[in-house]
C-alpha cells in the first residue's frame, strides 16, 4: 500500500449465508481488489444487487469480508472488534445514508453534537461552534434547532452530511445520497461532496445513477459482485 | 454524556402512551412485589412481637388443690424466670338477647402489674373494682358488652350480673371473632366470687435459658420431680407451642399464600413487562445502528439504553413504592384486625425501603436485560436492515408468550376457586361428620340422669345421645389431658358421628380397646401406623388401645374411644359431659328453635353448662377461621388474572403499534375500520381462548398440588384437602377471561384505526 493510498481492498469476497451454512449462499462480492488514494472522488456504480452497498460496508467496517483484507488509513478494518471498530469509524469515516438516518428525537444541532460526544476528537469547547459552522457550510444553519421531521428531504440529507463531517474524518462515504432527492437538492448535495474533495477529503459515493457517476474523478462499475470497469475522468 | 442523556430522555418522551404503558406495567409488578414484601416484613414480625410483648408463660400447671404451693420458693429457684397465679374458669355470658357463648374468666394475681401474660388497658379502669371485670377488646365485636354495662353471666347454676369496668387488649389470645369466646379478667377474690372456685390452683411459669418446647418439658419434669414428695398434686399441665401465638398458623398460611401468589404475579408481570420493554427497544434497533455508525461503542449504546430504562425505573419507582407501602400496611392492618394484634412497625424499616428502591431500579434491567444485551451486540448492518422478518418472529413469540401468560393467569385464578371449593367441601364434610344438630356441654362430668332430667321432653328434639371423656370444654377444643390430647368417649354404635376416614376404619370392637385419632393427633403420636398399640394415660393409669383409624377433622388433637372402655378405665360412675340432640325439623329454623328450647330448659334446671351450640354455629366458627384465607386467596388470584389481562392488553397494543403500516395497507386496499378491528380482535381472541383452554387444563394439576399444600399447611402434616372442581369458579374464570380478552384486544385495535391511511402508511 502506497502512503498516498487511503483505502485498499485485497481479494475481498463476501458471501451472505456462508457462515450460517445456508444451502444456497449468495455471493455479494467476488474477489474485489480496489485501491483508493487520499483525496480521490470516487463513485461506485452498478445496478441493484450488483454489490455496491456491500462494497461500501466493507470500507466502513459495517460488514466484514468472508475472505480478503480491508485496509483503511493503515488500519486493517476487518480485524477490529466491534468496540474499537465503532471508535475507528467515528474518527475515520463519515457515513451518509440514503434515508438520512438522523436521530428523530434530537434536533439537527444535537444530531451533530452526539457523535462528537462519542468520539471525543473535537475539544468540548469547540463542538457547538463547529456544528454551527458545518450547518452553515451545508446551508441549513437556520434549521439547527428543528427536529429532523420538520425538515425537507434535501435538508435532512444535508444535515446527515454535516453530521458525517462532525468529527472531521478523512473519508466520507455515501450510500445513494441523492436517491431520494429531487434534481435541485441532488445537485446541492453533490456540490457539498465536491467541496469536501477540494478540501482534501476522500469521498466515496455509491449510486445506481450512471449520470451521477460522471460528476466524479473516478467511476468504478460493479456487476454481480465484481468490478467490471474502473475509469478515471479528467476531473 | 449530555446528549446521550438527552437522547434517552427524548426517547422516553417520544414514546408517549407506550412509555406510560411501560411505566404502568413496571409499577404494577413492583407494586405487587412491594406490597407482599412490606406485608411480609410487618406481619411476620409484628404478631410475634405482640405475643412476646405479653411475656407469655412457657407452661401452665393446674393443681388439684389450691394453697399447696409455696410460690415465693418457686420464684426463688435459680432456673425459674418468673411464676404467677392466673386462675381460669369457663362460664357463659349473654352477648345478645338470648345468645350465650363461653366466658373465659381469668383471676389475675396483680392486674396493676402482671408479671406474665400481660394485658394492656385500652379503656376504663386499669384494675376493676371488687366484683367487676375487664373484658378483652375483640369481644366487643361479637357482643353488646361495653365498659359501664352489666354482663349477664351464668356460672354453674348461678345467674349473675357483673359490672364491666374496662376494656383490655390481650394479643396472646385467639381472637374472639374467630373462636366465639369472651375473655374477661378480674382480681382473685372476684374470680372466686364469680366462678365459685378457689383461686391459687392454676400457675403460669417461665424458665430461664429455655429455647424450645422440649427444653420446657425437661425443665417442667425437673420441677415436678421436686414436687414428687409432699409437694402439690398436679391435675394437668399444658405446654403450648414454644412462644408461638395460638393463631400463628393462620398468619403462616396468609404469608404463604401472599408469598406464593405474589411470586407468581411477579413472574407473570415480569414476562409481560419484558415483552413491552423489548418491543419498545426493538423500535430503537435502527437507531442503534445509526449510533454505532457514527462512532458509538457497544458500551455507549448500552449506556444510552440503560439511561432510557433508568428513566422508566425511576418513574415506576416513584409511582409504585408509595403505593406498595400503603397497600402493604393496609393488608397488614386488615390481618392485624382479624387476628387481634397491633401493628408495631409503624415506620417502614430502612432495609425494606432500600429493597424496594433497589427492586425499582433493578427490575427493568432484569426484564429487559436480554434485549439490552442484544442492542449492544447487534451489528450496524443488522440494525439498519431492521428486517420485517424480525418483526414477524417477534410477533409470533409475543403471541406465544401472551398465550402462556393468559394460561398461567387463568390457571391460578381457577385454582383459587378450586381451593375455595375444596375448603367449602371440607367444611360441609365437617358439618356432616357430626350428625347431631345441637350439642350441650356441661362444665364437668355429671350423672347421665341429670342430663336426661333437664333436657327430656323437648318438643323439638328427635333423638339424644350422651358422650363422656373431656372435662367439659368447647368440643372444638376438647380439654387437654396431661398428654395434651382430648379424649372423646362415645357409644360404640353412635348415631351422632360419621367422621370421614383418612385411613382405616371407625371404632367397631366391643371386646378389644380400639382408638381412632384425628389428623391433628397424628403428630402427637409421631405418625403411628394402623394396628399399632397406643398408650394413653387415662385417669392416672396407662391404658392400651389399638389404632384402627385416622379421622379427618379440623380440630385440636383428639382420640376417640368406645364409651365402655373409657368407663371401665376412668369413669366407673358412667358420668357424661355432653349431650347431642337431633332436631325433628332439621332445617336451620328448626335447629335454632330446638336450641332455644335447650337454652330455656338449661336455664330452668340445675345443669352447669359450658355451652349450647348448634352444628351450624360450629361450622361457622371453623369457617370464620378460614374466611380470611379464602378472601385473601381469591383477591390475589383475581389480581393475577388482572395482571395477565393487562399484559395481554399491552402486548396487543404493542402488536397493533408495530403493525400500523399493515393497517395503512389494509385500508389502502379497501378494508373498513370495522373489518380491521375484527381482524385484530379475532387474532387476539384466538390467542386468548387458546390461553384460556390451556389455563383451565393447567388448573387441574395445579389445584391438586395446591390443595395438598394448603391442606397440610392448614390442617397439619398428614392432613388432606381433597381436590374439588368449582363450577362457579369455572364460569367466572371463563367469563372474566373472555371479557378481559375482548377489552384487551378491542381497545388497542380501535385506537389504531383512528389514524388516517396516510399516517398509518407513513408510520416508522
Amino acid at each position: 500500500m502506497r502512503t498516498s493510498d487511503l483505502i485498499q481492498l485485497k481479494s475481498v469476497s463476501l458471501t451472505y449465508g456462508a457462515n450460517a451454512g445456508a444451502t444456497t449462499p449468495y455471493p455479494a462480492l467476488k474477489d474485489v481488489n480496489l485501491t483508493v488514494a487520499a483525496g480521490e472522488h470516487l463513485a461506485v456504480v452498478g445496478s441493484s444487487g450488483s454489490g455496491k452497498s456491500s462494497l461500501l460496508n466493507m470500507i466502513t467496517g459495517i460488514d466484514h469480508p468472508t475472505r480478503g483484507e480491508v485496509e483503511v488509513g493503515g488500519t486493517k478494518v476487518h480485524t477490529l472488534a466491534e468496540g474499537p471498530l465503532a471508535l475507528w469509524r467515528g474518527r475515520t469515516v463519515g457515513i451518509v445514508f440514503q434515508f438520512f438516518q438522523l436521530i428523530p428525537n434530537l434536533t439537527i444541532l444535537e444530531n451533530l453534537l452526539l457523535p462528537m460526544e462519542f468520539v471525543n476528537v473535537v475539544p468540548k469547547a469547540e463542538r457547538r461552534s463547529r456544528a454551527h459552522a458545518l450547518l452553515a457550510q451545508t446551508g441549513i444553519e437556520a434549521q439547527a434547532d428543528k427536529l429532523p421531521a420538520e425538515l425537507s428531504g434535501g435538508e435532512q440529507q444535508r444535515a446527515a452530511i454535516a453530521r458525517a463531517l462532525a468529527n472531521d474524518p478523512p473519508l466520507l462515504v455515501a450510500d445513494e445520497p441523492t436517491g431520494n432527492l429531487d434534481s435541485r437538492n441532488a445537485e446541492r448535495v453533490l456540490a457539498i461532496f465536491r467541496a469536501q474533495v477540494a478540501a482534501g477529503k476522500t469521498v466515496v459515493v455509491v449510486t445506481h445513477e450512471r449520470n451521477v457517476g460522471a460528476e466524479f474523478g473516478r467511476v468504478v462499475t460493479l456487476r454481480d459482485g465484481a468490478i467490471v470497469s474502473d475509469e478515471r475522468s479528467g476531473r | 454524556m449530555r446528549y446521550q442523556i438527552l437522547k434517552a430522555w427524548r426517547d422516553v418522551r417520544a414514546g408517549g402512551g407506550k412509555s406510560l404503558l411501560v411505566v404502568f406495567a413496571l409499577a404494577l409488578g413492583l407494586w405487587g412485589v412491594g406490597s407482599v414484601g412490606v406485608a411480609y416484613r410487618v406481619l411476620s414480625r409484628d404478631l410475634r412481637q405482640n405475643f412476646l410483648g405479653t411475656v407469655p408463660p412457657h407452661a401452665v400447671v393446674t393443681f388439684q388443690e389450691a394453697g399447696r404451693l409455696d410460690l415465693a420458693a418457686l420464684r426463688a429457684r435459680p432456673d425459674v424466670e418468673e411464676a404467677e397465679w392466673r386462675d381460669f374458669a369457663m362460664m357463659r355470658v349473654e352477648v345478645h338477647p338470648d345468645v350465650w357463648i363461653p366466658l373465659l374468666l381469668y383471676g389475675v394475681e396483680d392486674l396493676e402489674q402482671p408479671r406474665l401474660a400481660r394485658v394492656s388497658s385500652e379503656e376504663g379502669a386499669r384494675v376493676p373494682r371488687a366484683g367487676a371485670i375487664l373484658i378483652e377488646r375483640n369481644g366487643q365485636l361479637i357482643s353488646t358488652l361495653r365498659t359501664g354495662t352489666l354482663a349477664k353471666v351464668r356460672s354453674g347454676s348461678r345467674k349473675l350480673e357483673v359490672p364491666i369496668d374496662g376494656v383490655v387488649f390481650d394479643p396472646a389470645q385467639a381472637p374472639a371473632t374467630q373462636d366465639h369466646f369472651i375473655y374477661a379478667y378480674t382480681d382473685p377474690k372476684t374470680f372466686a366470687a364469680i366462678s365459685g372456685e378457689t383461686p391459687g390452683r392454676r400457675l403460669m411459669i417461665r424458665w430461664k435459658n429455655v429455647h424450645s418446647k422440649e427444653e420446657v418439658e425437661k425443665a417442667l419434669a425437673r420441677l415436678r420431680e421436686s414436687w414428687a414428695e409432699g409437694g402439690p398434686a398436679v391435675a394437668s399441665v399444658n405446654v403450648p407451642a414454644f412462644l408461638e401465638h395460638p393463631h400463628q398458623w393462620q398468619l403462616n398460611m396468609l404469608i404463604a399464600i401472599i408469598g406464593t401468589i405474589g411470586l407468581l404475579a411477579f413472574l407473570l408481570s415480569s414476562v409481560l413487562v419484558s415483552q413491552v420493554v423489548a418491543a419498545l427497544l426493538a423500535k430503537q434497533t435502527r437507531q442503534v445502528g445509526i449510533l454505532k455508525a457514527v462512532g458509538a461503542t457497544r458500551s455507549r449504546v448500552i449506556g444510552i439504553y440503560a439511561l432510557y430504562l433508568g428513566f422508566f425505573a425511576v418513574a415506576s419507582g416513584l409511582v409504585a413504592i408509595p403505593l406498595a407501602v400503603a397497600t402493604g400496611y393496609r393488608f397488614s392492618k386488615f390481618c392485624a384486625g382479624i387476628l387481634n394484634f397491633e401493628i408495631l412497625t409503624t415506620r417502614l424499616p430502612g432495609e425494606v425501603l432500600a429493597a424496594l428502591i433497589v427492586a425499582a431500579l433493578v427490575l427493568p434491567f432484569l426484564f429487559a436485560g436480554p434485549t439490552l444485551a442484544h442492542a449492544g451486540r447487534i451489528s450496524v448492518r443488522e440494525a439498519l436492515a431492521e428486517p420485517r422478518i424480525q418483526l414477524r418472529r417477534r410477533l409470533s413469540r409475543r403471541v406465544a408468550i401472551t398465550m402462556l401468560a393468559t394460561a398461567l393467569g387463568v390457571a391460578i385464578f381457577s385454582t383459587g376457586f378450586n381451593i375455595r371449593q375444596s375448603l367449602y367441601e371440607f367444611l360441609a364434610a365437617t358439618r356432616d361428620s357430626m350428625r347431631f344438630d345441637v350439642q350441650v356441654v356441661a362444665t364437668k362430668s355429671i350423672p347421665r340422669e341429670q342430663f336426661a332430667r333437664a333436657l327430656s321432653g323437648l318438643s323439638g328434639a328427635d333423638r339424644t345421645e350422651v358422650w363422656s371423656g373431656g372435662k367439659g370444654e368447647l368440643q372444638t377444643r376438647v380439654v387437654g389431658t396431661s398428654d395434651g390430647i382430648g379424649i372423646v368417649a362415645l357409644p360404640l354404635r353412635s348415631q351422632m358421628v360419621a367422621l370421614r376416614m383418612v385411613e382405616g376404619r371407625w371404632l367397631r370392637s366391643a371386646t378389644e380397646p380400639e382408638a381412632v385419632l384425628n389428623q391433628a393427633a397424628l403428630n402427637l403420636f409421631h405418625q403411628p401406623k394402623m394396628g399399632q398399640v397406643l398408650t394413653l394415660k387415662i385417669g392416672g393409669a396407662e391404658r392400651q388401645a389399638t389404632l384402627v383409624g385416622i379421622a379427618e377433622e379440623i380440630d385440636r388433637p383428639k382420640v376417640y374411644l368406645a364409651q365402655t372402655f373409657y368407663d371401665r378405665w376412668a369413669n366407673p360412675e358412667h358420668r357424661v359431659n355432653s349431650m347431642m340432640l337431633t332436631a325433628k325439623d332439621r332445617s336451620f329454623r328448626g335447629v335454632m328453635a330446638l336450641k332455644k328450647q335447650v337454652e330455656r330448659a338449661v336455664a330452668a334446671s340445675d345443669l352447669q353448662v359450658l355451652y349450647v351450640m348448634s352444628q351450624a354455629e360450629r361450622t361457622k366458627i371453623i369457617a370464620d377461621h378460614l374466611n380470611i384465607i379464602l378472601v385473601t386467596l381469591l383477591i390475589l388470584a383475581f389480581l393475577v388474572l388482572w395482571v395477565s389481562a393487562l399484559g395481554m392488553a399491552s402486548a396487543t397494543s404493542i402488536t397493533v403499534m408495530e403493525r400500523t403500516r399493515e393497517i395503512g395497507v389494509l385500508r389502502a386496499i379497501g378494508a373498513t375500520p370495522g373489518r380491521i378491528i375484527r381482524r385484530f380482535v379475532t387474532e387476539g381472541m384466538t390467542a386468548n381462548l387458546a390461553g384460556l383452554a390451556l389455563g383451565l387444563l393447567l388448573s387441574w394439576p395445579l389445584s391438586l398440588v395446591a390443595s395438598a399444600f394448603f391442606g397440610r399447611l392448614m390442617l397439619g402434616e398428614g392432613a388432606l384437602l381433597h381436590y374439588a372442581f368449582s363450577p362457579v369458579g369455572f364460569a367466572v374464570t371463563v367469563a372474566t377471561s373472555i371479557v378481559f380478552g375482548l377489552l384487551a384486544t378491542r381497545l388497542p385495535a380501535g385506537a389504531a384505526v383512528k389514524l388516517s391511511t396516510r399516517e398509518a402508511l407513513a408510520y416508522e
